[in-house]
């Protein structure tokens, strides 16, 4: 185990709230950015931590007079603010997603691309063979983490400024949802399914102006599907 | 579909990924910790808010948190959870009663008696609440003064619930009595 409680000061249960973030601080951050911690290693580093706090000993416990989750809540909730360990992981892991948008470039970034592919603007790195950083990642990013759902996709939303680096179906930068999600079957039906809103609005004006843009997308590229026009309205 | 007709473009201006929470500073760790961690709305109770004081050793903020929460080893509290028996759960001052957070720290008429000494001391009169946090409040706000007559208040109350609860300690464990106004006094 990382802790142990034999060479602390256990008679000082005061002293010991600081510590107890400062141990977090020393132990955890590199280990928690770089890996998913299963919830039994993080429940048993919590009961250490909770035993230290109210005075105990590894073998020894004491009279918990708060619980653990009401010591950790913020303060302005009423708790003493220690570091919830399963959220602060997920933070630091939901790092990197924000990386995987905004550091594209990086070098890090064109290993990945090259070794896992890329659809639709994202690293395909959900798969069971991939590095377990990454598939822990790809959930965050997905929305299938077990902590507040889908929390991070949410929190983006990508500002068009001239369209060029925006993907018209995937990115989030119209509405709440990915237009590929909110007009799936007329997504389904259109043939260049990466095109860049700028492309498409090029297009569209290409034909004439603005509104040419809607009978783009509902022409569906020039199949002339005209019965889209039922699910679009 | 009309939504496309309102879409405008900034030419020159590259697409970037903004983070809600913080449009202009992006994504932080910590922001995204707190955004995690934040579940509901913030508690109404002030007084919980009131024990942090930058000027208060952190066990004195800890011991006036679990105070308000009733969390302190006061013997009923003990007396509940089993640890001793009902027989034993009388105020150390001999005045009686049963020794509650709540008869300890205001109703005692031995250690109240430093509530009195110290309103005279700053000058204004008051009662004892019969809620600890609303003792708490009252005793913070009542003067109406201004932001640092507040936190030197605030400051004051951490002071005698620290005070007596060590000389409750001392007493208990430690044989010591040390008369309340020379608690005040030290």
């Amino acid at each position: 185990m990382l802790l142990s409680l034999d060479n602390c000061p256990v008679d000082n249960r005061y002293f010991t709230l600081s510590n107890c973030n400062k141990l977090y601080i020393s132990l955890h951050v590199y280990a928690l950015s770089l890996f998913k911690s299963s919830s039994g290693i993080i429940s048993s580093i919590e009961s250490l931590l909770n035993k230290f706090f109210w005075g105990g000993r590894e073998d020894h416990k004491k009279v918990s007079w708060i619980g653990w989750h009401n010591v950790c809540l913020q303060k302005e909730f009423g708790g003493l603010e220690v570091r919830q360990l399963r959220e602060f992981n997920y933070a630091l892991l939901g790092k990197w997603c924000w990386r995987m948008l905004v550091d594209r470039c990086g070098f890090w970034h064109r290993v990945l691309v090259a070794s896992y592919g890329e659809a639709g603007g994202r690293l395909e790195v959900g798969g069971q063979s991939c590095f377990s950083l990454w598939r822990e990642v790809a959930q965050i990013r997905n929305g299938d983490s077990c902590v507040r759902g889908d929390w991070f996709g949410e929190c983006v939303l990508k500002k068009v400024g001239d369209g060029s680096d925006t993907l018209f179906w995937f990115d989030k930068w119209l509405g709440l949802v990915p237009l590929c999600v909110r007009y799936c079957r007329l997504f389904d039906l259109y043939e260049n399914k990466s095109i860049t809103v700028a492309n498409l609005f090029s297009l569209g004006v290409a034909q004439g102006g603005g509104v040419e843009v809607v009978a783009e997308i509902v022409g569906l590229g020039g199949k002339g599907v005209r019965g889209v026009y039922d699910f679009t309205a | 579909m009309t939504l496309l007709l309102d879409v405008s473009f900034h030419a020159n201006v590259s697409d970037r990924w903004v983070w809600l929470p913080d449009p202009s500073g992006g994504y932080l760790v910590c922001g995204a910790y707190h955004l995690l961690t934040t579940k509901d709305i913030p508690l109404g109770d002030s007084a919980a808010n009131l024990i942090w004081h930058n000027q208060v050793s952190l066990m004195v903020s800890v011991i006036a948190w679990r105070l308000l929460r009733n969390r302190l080893p006061t013997k009923s509290n003990l007396v509940q959870r089993g640890v001793i028996t009902s027989y034993a759960c009388l105020c150390v001052s001999d005045c009686g009663f049963k020794e509650t957070a709540q008869h300890l720290f205001l109703s005692c008429s031995t250690f109240s008696t430093l509530w009195a000494l110290v309103r005279h001391w700053l000058g204004f009169m008051g009662v004892n609440y019969i809620v600890l946090s609303d003792h708490f409040l009252q005793f913070v706000y009542s003067t109406g003064g201004g932001k640092a007559t507040r936190s030197f208040l605030q400051l004051i109350w951490l002071l005698c619930v620290w005070v007596l609860w060590n000389e409750r300690n001392n007493r208990l464990f430690n044989n010591v009595v040390t008369p309340i106004p020379s608690c005040w006094i030290k």
